[in-house]
């Protein structure tokens, strides 16, 4: 009889990004991350109203060696952040996601619709319509594809999930507002594992839900707290290939990570170093150098997790977590359970 | 439940607040009025309201406060039921200053308004020892500056004149230059950690250190009293101080009951309202420095309750009054920086006082440009029936009957508003404008844009700019 669940390791790998508040290497209050059939990554910087900061609300692309690519998306400024603005700005971006073509789908929880993207950052359109009924949402939040390129919204004020094709056709939803099995409040964001089952991060319920693919209930796991298996408002959530599942638990500033049945595994705090793309701006002005030498508890200061909003993982069990307060993404790599042969 | 319960309520909320709209008069009014100034003495019993995990998520960078913290402060101050204890974290930001055009942290200077809130109705003398050990202060006022056989005297100066006694009283001055030189010196040592630069990953908070081996143990006099004081002996022997308990008792008259001279005119100046500030003094002592005490005698005295109109709003007070009238901003939406911009233009910036002084109240905050900025946003707010609260008012007036008199349009008006009081001539002039077609029919078309142009009047008065 099995007694003991192997245990989950992690090992710490590297930090990417920095805070710019206009665009290249860096985010600018990154709220989302994802990543291409190329393992590039990623992310949607949420960025802030301020007109100086420009672009700042946009999608930057690199590879997980800190390599820039490109960026895509701009900001809006509250005036122009109306139904009939031009396709390709954002306002309140919340989410990114990849379809097996390469696009890239982008949520906007103010303008309340889909921007998509070629893979080369060209604006190729959008669709969405303010409501409640079939087809329509109100503040949509996570997105995530399954393998027939169907796209999962979570639909945050409707209390809903709601599948559409690619191009916006609805195909079907689930979910009422509550705290009952099937019932949100104020979800955010949406997974989809490996066996098409999805995982949402019912956020102001503090936990997380287990549905099939049609949306059937099957588990949910955690409460309102900060000790090991409870939640101050969880917003992200993955699921690696092996079923481990990871969620961003935001306020607690940290990630805890799940067996496959919803039990506690383990809980990462942060570890960050100083990135690439760090370095670099930390180069260019000798008096921030300088500050980081004399610092007091820099290092203890710098690695912890300020305001962890979304995770990732990819299939090779690298999980990459982005923090909106640090700018940043740090990466770890799941250890294996699995003996890999050698010498004792 | 009268008309006069409801007035008074308006105006305790004007001041122990940001204004209220009706239906939260009515409601408090119901619960009666010394039940609402110990709900608001007491905000940690009594729900805020507040759903910043909702404000959080949309405005995401105000999570773990690193930017946007003006329109931050601001959101609070326009949905918080517990108003007075955001009105004394204004109260003290505007007295124990520091400015973020020094600081450059926003994440250390909401840190310190925190501790305002956390602490502003507490112990006086506690108060004091935080603000002392408040890294944005000792940045501010340059105490990181001041060493064992070194002093820079700021912090210690500060401390006396302008954060707890005055520069003097009933014509005396309240210290020496010795005393501000001493006091430098028992503050030795009370220093900030080297901080993390805000590159590449944005501003931590910075902290508190005391460095033992930077503090000058000698012996020092101060007051009168000798002995090897550090800070907090110090400031015990500030808060023992008849000067204290004037100087605080001042204050909070000038902030929550009427228009005084400025600070540095104080020593010269007696206060307006003697037997107020004796009672408030005596509470002072009485309650071993407890300002919450001696806000509990000061919102339930005669002399507060009849001191309606007697304070212009301070700009702060003019847009979050505005804002919580007409019921804008209690969800969140784009555009928020703009309401900051608003208070700024017309002279107040939160974070950013003018000087340590802080900022010069009553009729300083008035001037040509401020005047005109301040009528235009207020009048612009009120017009607009989209808002939630000048739809209220629309609806109350519009039940009154099938017409109303231009009288009543007025009057209406004016209560619904928080019982403004005009003077004659602007109320009769105000009337004949009503007037002038007739009775008003309240089913009509134009009727909600006829209350909202006497709405925009109202605002345009110089009564409106009192509080």
């Amino acid at each position: 009889m099995v007694t003991e669940i192997a245990p989950v390791t992690f090992q710490y790998s590297h930090t990417i990004g920095r805070q710019e508040v206009r665009s290249g290497t860096g985010f600018f209050n990154p709220v989302a991350i994802t990543h291409d059939a190329d393992s590039l990554l990623y992310v949607l910087s949420r960025g802030t109203e301020t007109p100086a900061f420009y672009p700042c609300k946009r999608v930057t692309v690199f590879s997980v060696d800190e390599e820039f690519v490109r960026d895509f998306g701009h900001k809006f400024h509250p005036h122009e952040a109306v139904p009939s603005a031009p396709d390709g700005g954002f306002m309140w971006p919340t989410s990114v996601a990849i379809d097996s073509e390469g696009k890239v789908y982008v949520a906007d929880e103010w303008l309340q619709r889909i921007t998509i993207f070629d893979s080369e950052g060209n604006c190729l359109g959008s669709w969405g319509k303010t409501g409640n009924g079939d087809g329509e949402f109100d503040r949509p939040s996570g997105l995530a594809f399954d393998k027939e390129d169907n796209l999962y919204m979570v639909d945050s004020r409707n209390s809903r999930v709601q599948v559409f094709t690619r191009d916006g056709k609805f195909i079907r939803k689930w979910g009422s507002f509550g705290d009952g099995d099937g019932q949100f409040d104020m979800p955010w964001g949406i997974e989809i594992d490996h066996n098409g089952d999805v995982y949402v991060a019912d956020w102001r319920n503090d936990r997380i839900q287990k549905f099939t693919a049609e949306g059937q209930f099957l588990m949910k796991f955690g409460t309102s707290g900060s000790g090991d298996g409870e939640f101050n408002r969880p917003t992200g959530v993955a699921v690696d290939k092996d079923g481990i599942i990871y969620v961003a638990d935001f306020k607690n500033d940290r990630l805890q990570v799940f067996h496959r049945d919803g039990t506690f595994a383990a809980k990462l705090t942060g570890e960050a170093t100083l990135s690439s793309w760090g370095r670099e701006r930390v180069e260019l002005d000798p008096t921030i150098t300088r500050g980081r030498e004399i610092a007091q508890g820099l290092q203890e200061r710098e690695k912890v997790f300020a305001g962890p909003v979304a995770v990732d993982v990819d299939d090779e069990n690298r999980v990459f977590v982005t923090e909106v307060a640090r700018h940043r993404v740090q990466v770890f790599q799941k250890q294996s359970a699995i003996f890999q042969g050698g010498l004792l | 439940m009268g008309d006069n319960d409801i007035a008074l309520m308006a105006h305790l909320m004007r001041r122990a607040g940001f204004g209220a709209r009706y239906d939260e008069l009515e409601e408090r009014a119901a619960k009666g009025y010394e039940a609402t100034v110990e709900e608001l003495l007491h905000p940690d019993d009594n729900p805020d309201g507040l759903e910043l995990d909702l404000a959080e998520r949309y405005f995401i960078e105000w999570n773990h406060h690193t930017r946007g913290l003006p329109e931050y402060v601001a959101w609070r101050m326009i949905n918080s039921r517990a108003a007075l204890s955001e009105k004394i974290t204004l109260f003290w930001h505007g007295i124990l200053c520091t400015a973020d055009s020094k600081t450059q942290s926003y994440i250390t200077s909401y840190a310190e308004l925190e501790m305002f809130r956390r602490c502003g109705m507490g112990s006086f003398r506690d108060l004091l020892v935080e603000i002392s050990r408040d890294p944005a202060m000792i940045y501010y006022l340059d105490n990181c500056l001041s060493h064992k056989g070194a002093i820079n005297e700021n912090y210690g100066r500060e401390l006396l004149e302008l954060f707890s006694m005055g520069v003097g009283m009933d014509g005396k001055f309240n210290y020496t230059e010795e005393d501000v030189k001493e006091c430098a010196r028992a503050f030795t040592g009370w220093t900030i950690a080297n901080g993390i630069p805000g590159q590449p990953y944005g501003r931590y908070e910075a902290r508190f250190v005391y460095n033992a081996a930077d503090h000058d143990e000698g012996e020092k006099t101060f007051l009168g009293e000798t002995g090897n004081f550090n800070g907090e002996d110090v400031i015990d022997i500030i808060c023992k101080q008849p000067a204290t308990a004037r100087f605080l008792s001042r204050h909070l008259y000038r902030y929550f009951v009427a228009d005084d001279v400025q600070v540095p005119s104080w020593m010269d100046t007696p206060p307006p309202d003697p037997e107020t500030i004796k009672m408030l003094e005596d509470e002072y002592f009485r309650s071993n420095y407890n300002i919450r005490s001696m806000l509990r005698v000061l919102l339930n005295s005669d002399a507060f309750k009849n001191a309606r109109f007697s304070r212009i709003k301070s700009p702060i007070e003019t847009v979050i009054g505005t804002l919580r009238l007409a019921g804008d901003w209690t969800s969140p939406k784009p555009g928020f920086e703009w309401i900051f911009d608003e208070m700024k233009y017309m002279g107040q910036e939160i974070f950013n006082p003018p000087s340590v002084e802080g900022w010069h109240t009553g009729q300083e905050w008035i001037d040509g440009g401020t005047l005109v900025h301040r009528i235009n946003f207020t009048a612009e707010f009120v017009a607009n029936l989209d808002h939630p609260g000048i739809q209220d008012i629309v609806s109350r007036l519009a039940s009154n009957g099938p017409t109303i008199t231009g009288e009543q349009l007025v009057e209406g008006c004016l209560r619904y508003m928080g019982h403004y009081e005009l003077s004659e001539e602007n109320h009769r002039m105000l009337i004949r404008q009503a007037s002038q077609d007739g009775e008003l029919d309240t089913s009509s078309k134009d009727f909600p844009e006829r209350v909202t142009k006497t709405m925009q009047m109202i605002v345009s008065t110089k009564e409106y700019l009192y509080a």
